[in-house]
């Protein structure tokens, strides 16, 4: 993709953070172990018109998968009872889940970690702390074209010296 | 006697015969039926005893011929000449026992009616005695002088036995003088002899009656096989036998003797064996004595590598045992040869000397004793010594030259070598960079090389004899006291001792040397303990560096962990700054209910704030990974424009801020950079933030790309700023630097000034995409960063992550200039 046409979506994404109504609601579970982190993702989804459902570890990350059949699972690696990986190893072996759209976020090293999420199924490894926009840019590629996309380098412009990807 | 009475009763039975049985035979033929006499018999019965006691009378006289012509038959059958009448006497014999039983039958039939039966046999008898008699008669002289000779020879018989007697105790004192005893064994008659000198050999009691066997087993043991042998093979018609064997007297004691013995045939048959003894042990002692006095001599000239010579002057002939023509490399021919033939293998350079020893020792002017060289048919030379003394006839004339020569070539070589491993010795003792001290079993100095004589300050002259203790003044580093002779410690513990590490060695004149030293004890070739070496080094200088270096490793190590620690704390600080951004955010977006505008400004800066902490995280991170070698750095084809364009667009509102003009130079038909998309924008915004950041208001800021002649691709970016000092370009990427000349003038509106990894961030990034980064000054007087990266080629991508695989590497200063992109002036 070229870099003009990812400003385009990140305006678009700029426009949906004022809450913008989204065509058809999408479901995005959440499944992460820090309760701030799973509230602000929650609003900040909420905000831009997703439907949210949360788990807080790995075994619960799976049963609400079954439960609930999200459209996208954003997926922390440091997980109580089965990490991330495990998870993803999960739904990848189970045909009526394997189908599901997997972000990564996660607080690890990116260098360490990054290859292996994309192998265990991951579409999009994205590292804490990871911008509004950025994630939002993130999902909306996920769900709507569907490309099979590395980590994309974003960056809302608010530093010179962001190194974040 | 007993003869003649035989030839008397012959004769007279004989005449008895002819006179009585012819008559009486006779007589029944001519009286008939009335015979008187049996009517004389029948009419007096007692009558018939006068014929039956002369019959009786007559078998007798029969039966004594018939023993006698038998006995006499045996005898005469020993002679030689009696053997053709054999016969005659023998069927005579016959004859005699038939006439003998006739007349007993006749002694019979007087009561049985047999009588004209006897008549008969009667008349036979009688017949048949004329021829007999006519033939006795008619041999009878030549008959009677041969039994004269026979009875001749019975007598001579009997003298030859006396004579027999005498030459037997001849032959027994003869023995007896002479040691041997002699035996004889008649194999027909299994019968022994011994001579009485036999006895005494053996030690036998005269009354002693040997046997065969029993003499077989007067041998030793062992050699019953060879005696039995030797006999059988003599009686199987072989040569006798001449042995020395042991044999076991009877008191047991083990004698040598000389055994000879031979077989004694007849008609092909072995009769007797016939032998002698002689007890030989003395002799056979002597000659082993002798024996093993010639092996003794043999065997030390011999394993001596002796040679000797007996030089007989007058003949010129010289004997030498073979050992000697060994020696020369000579053949041995078996016996004395010429002076001359020992000539040819002495070296010819030594001849000379040689024959003047000979002639000295000739002249008596000096015993013969000499060195020289031989030189063998293989060509190897061999040094001879040879020492020889001189036999003057009464007259005082030299006859004899008697002496030795023995090889000295590996004694010469050995003491060569000694002496060359001598100087050696010495040579490196002197020379090593060791200092060296020796003493004596008491602990006195004997000896020290230059370096001892150097760290100690005494010379050998004066401190020889002084106790180590003295010379070899040693303590311990840290506590100041003396430690402990090593040699003593040696003696007490009897190995090599190693002394501690922290000895100081105080010189005479109070110097201090650092050493590591060694003992050892000096022990001659049998073990004794003759002295003592000990060996010490100067580590002075050694244990300074060896300081330095655990300093500068702990440094390092402390290093490492305060990296350690800023990563692992700006690895937690994350956490809560993404909880502060999230939920400002939040806030700032209306998400959590109504904000006033001012309340929305407030938390904006809020939210710039914790973006800017971030960031500077973000970057703490970034130097320690690099520092550990984790940055990940993924080469892949980059589209230059992209990058410039999208760096730009980044920096683009804060260049606007703050007034600056920020442009790309025209860049077409660049190719692709071989580098990390990622990490080629972070250099690009680094340096296009630090540009903006020193150009005051209303200044410029550039970015071109260029392609070089190298295969590279060169970014530059310009500004109109300060500049910076040429003395202080280098310095501007190391870590944490700042300028610190005159200050930006709008510090204040710049927000931040970050924590001044920036630069460093992108030298470190640039070196690993395998490129460089320097900056010079601009014409204008600001600055002009520069950056080289590889353009991308087909199968490059995989050297270049070999290349810059994550390591920890140093960072590479940049040159200050590099002549190819030194921009237009």
């Amino acid at each position: 993709m070229r870099p003009h046409r990812m400003r385009e979506n990140c305006r678009n994404s700029i426009q949906r953070l004022k809450g913008a109504p989204a065509m058809t609601q999408k479901k995005i579970l959440i499944v992460d172990d820090d309760p701030e982190m799973r509230l602000a993702l929650h609003i900040r989804l909420k905000a831009n018109n997703y439907d949210v459902a949360v788990a807080v570890d790995g075994v619960s990350g799976i049963a609400e998968t079954r439960k609930h059949m999200p459209d996208l699972i954003l997926l922390d690696l440091g997980l109580p009872a089965g990490d991330g990986f495990t998870v993803l190893e999960r739904l990848a072996i189970n045909d009526s889940l394997a189908h599901i759209p997997v972000i990564v976020v996660s607080g690890r090293d990116r260098a360490a970690n990054k290859d292996r999420a994309l192998k265990a199924g991951a579409r999009i490894f994205l590292q804490k702390p990871v911008k509004n926009a950025e994630l939002l840019y993130a999902i909306e590629q996920t769900l709507g074209v569907k490309t099979h996309a590395s980590a994309m380098v974003y960056d809302l412009g608010s530093g010179p010296n962001s190194t974040t990807h | 006697m007993r003869p003649r009475f035989l030839s008397v009763a012959v004769v007279f039975s004989q005449i008895t015969l002819c006179l009585y049985a012819a008559p009486v035979g006779l007589a029944p033929l001519l009286n008939s039926e009335r015979s008187p006499r049996r009517d004389m018999y029948m009419a007096h019965p007692w009558l018939m005893w006068i014929n039956v006691v002369p019959d009786i009378l007559i078998f007798i006289a029969y039966a004594l011929l018939f023993a006698g012509i038998s006995w006499v038959t045996r005898k005469l059958g020993d002679i030689e000449e009696i053997r053709p009448w054999v016969w005659v006497i023998n069927s005579f014999r016959l004859f005699i026992l038939a006439s003998g039983l006739m007349v007993l039958v006749r002694v019979l039939y007087i009561w049985f009616p047999l009588y004209q039966f006897a008549l008969g046999l009667k008349i036979i008898c009688g017949l048949a005695a004329v021829p007999t008699a006519i033939i006795f008669a008619r041999e009878t002289p030549s008959m009677s002088a041969k039994i004269h000779r026979f009875f001749n020879l019975l007598a001579s018989e009997q003298s030859q036995g006396d004579k027999l007697r005498k030459s037997q105790e001849f032959l027994d004192r003869i023995g007896r003088i002479a040691g041997i005893g002699g035996w004889e064994v008649d194999l027909i008659n299994d019968q022994v002899t011994w001579s009485k000198e036999t006895y005494r050999i053996h030690g036998a009691s005269p009354d002693y009656t040997p046997t065969l066997q029993e003499g077989i087993k007067m041998y030793a043991t062992e050699a019953r096989p060879t005696i039995i042998a030797a006999v059988l093979t003599a009686s199987a018609g072989g040569p006798g036998w001449d042995l020395e064997l042991p044999v076991i007297r009877m008191d047991g004691r083990r004698i040598m003797v000389r055994s000879v013995g031979e077989v004694d045939f007849r008609d092909g048959k072995a009769v007797r064996l016939l032998g002698a003894f002689q007890d030989i042990t003395d002799q056979v002692a002597a000659r082993e004595a002798l024996r093993r006095a010639n092996e003794r001599v043999a065997l030390a000239t011999d394993s001596g590598g002796i040679g000797i010579f007996d030089w007989d002057i007058k003949n010129d002939l010289c004997t030498a045992d073979p050992m000697l023509h060994r020696l020369y490399g000579l053949e041995y021919p078996g016996g004395p040869t010429p002076l001359a033939h020992w000539a040819g293998p002495i070296h010819p350079d030594d001849r000379a000397e040689v024959i003047e020893a000979l002639e000295d020792a000739i002249a008596d002017r000096r015993p013969y004793d000499t060195e020289f060289r031989v030189v063998w048919k293989d060509g190897s030379i061999h040094h001879i010594r040879a020492t020889g003394r001189l036999t003057r006839d009464e007259f005082g004339t030299p006859v004899r030259l008697i002496g030795v020569n023995w090889d000295v070539t590996e004694s010469r070589r050995l003491t060569a070598e000694l002496a060359e491993q001598h100087d050696l010795l010495r040579v490196t003792l002197m020379s090593i960079g060791d200092g060296v001290i020796t003493t004596d079993i008491s602990r006195n100095v004997s000896w020290l090389n230059p370096v001892a004589e150097r760290m100690t300050g005494w010379t050998t002259a004066e401190a020889c004899g002084r106790p180590l203790v003295e010379i070899f003044n040693t303590i311990n580093a840290e506590t100041r006291a003396p430690i402990e002779n090593p040699v003593a410690n040696f003696v007490a513990q009897g190995n090599v001792v190693g002394v501690a590490r922290q000895t100081v060695l105080l010189g005479k004149d109070g110097t201090e040397f650092g050493i590591e030293n060694q003992a050892a004890p000096i022990r001659n070739g049998n073990g004794d303990l003759i002295g003592n070496i000990l060996v010490f080094r100067d580590v002075t200088e050694q244990r300074r560096l060896a300081a330095e270096t655990e300093h500068v490793t702990k440094l390092q190590l402390e290093l490492k962990t305060k990296d350690e620690f800023l990563s692992h704390v700006s690895h937690e600080l994350r956490s809560p700054l993404t909880s502060i951004y999230s939920f400002t955010s939040i806030m700032v977006d209306g998400l959590a209910g109504e904000t006033t505008p001012e309340q929305i400004e407030y938390l904006q800066i809020v939210l710039k704030n914790v973006v800017q902490l971030q960031s500077m995280i973000e970057d703490l991170l970034t130097v320690t990974q690099t520092r550990e070698g984790k940055l990940s750095i993924e080469l892949q084809s980059v589209a230059v424009d992209d990058a410039v364009r999208d760096a730009l667009h980044t920096l683009r509102s804060a260049a606007t801020t703050k007034q600056i003009a920020l442009s790309a130079a025209e860049c077409c038909d660049i190719p692709p950079a071989c580098a990390d998309p990622t990490r080629l924008r972070q250099i690009l915004i680094i340096l296009l933030d630090n540009a903006i950041k020193f150009t005051p208001q209303g200044g410029s800021v550039t970015v071109s790309v260029s392609e070089t002649h190298r295969d590279n691709l060169l970014f530059q970016v310009t500004d109109t700023g300060c500049g910076i000092p040429e003395e202080k370009r280098t310095l501007v990427f190391e870590n944490l630097y700042q300028i610190t000349g005159p200050a930006p003038p709008d510090t204040s509106q710049m927000g931040r000034i970050g924590l001044g990894l920036g630069l460093h961030i992108a030298r470190d990034l640039v070196t690993r995409q395998g490129g460089r980064i320097w900056v010079s000054g601009a014409p204008e007087g600001g600055s002009i960063f520069s950056f080289v990266l590889p353009i991308f080629r087909e199968g490059y991508t995989a050297a270049a992550e070999e290349l810059n695989a994550p390591r920890r590497r140093k960072s590479d200063t940049p040159p200050a200039v590099r002549p190819e992109y030194i921009p237009a002036a």
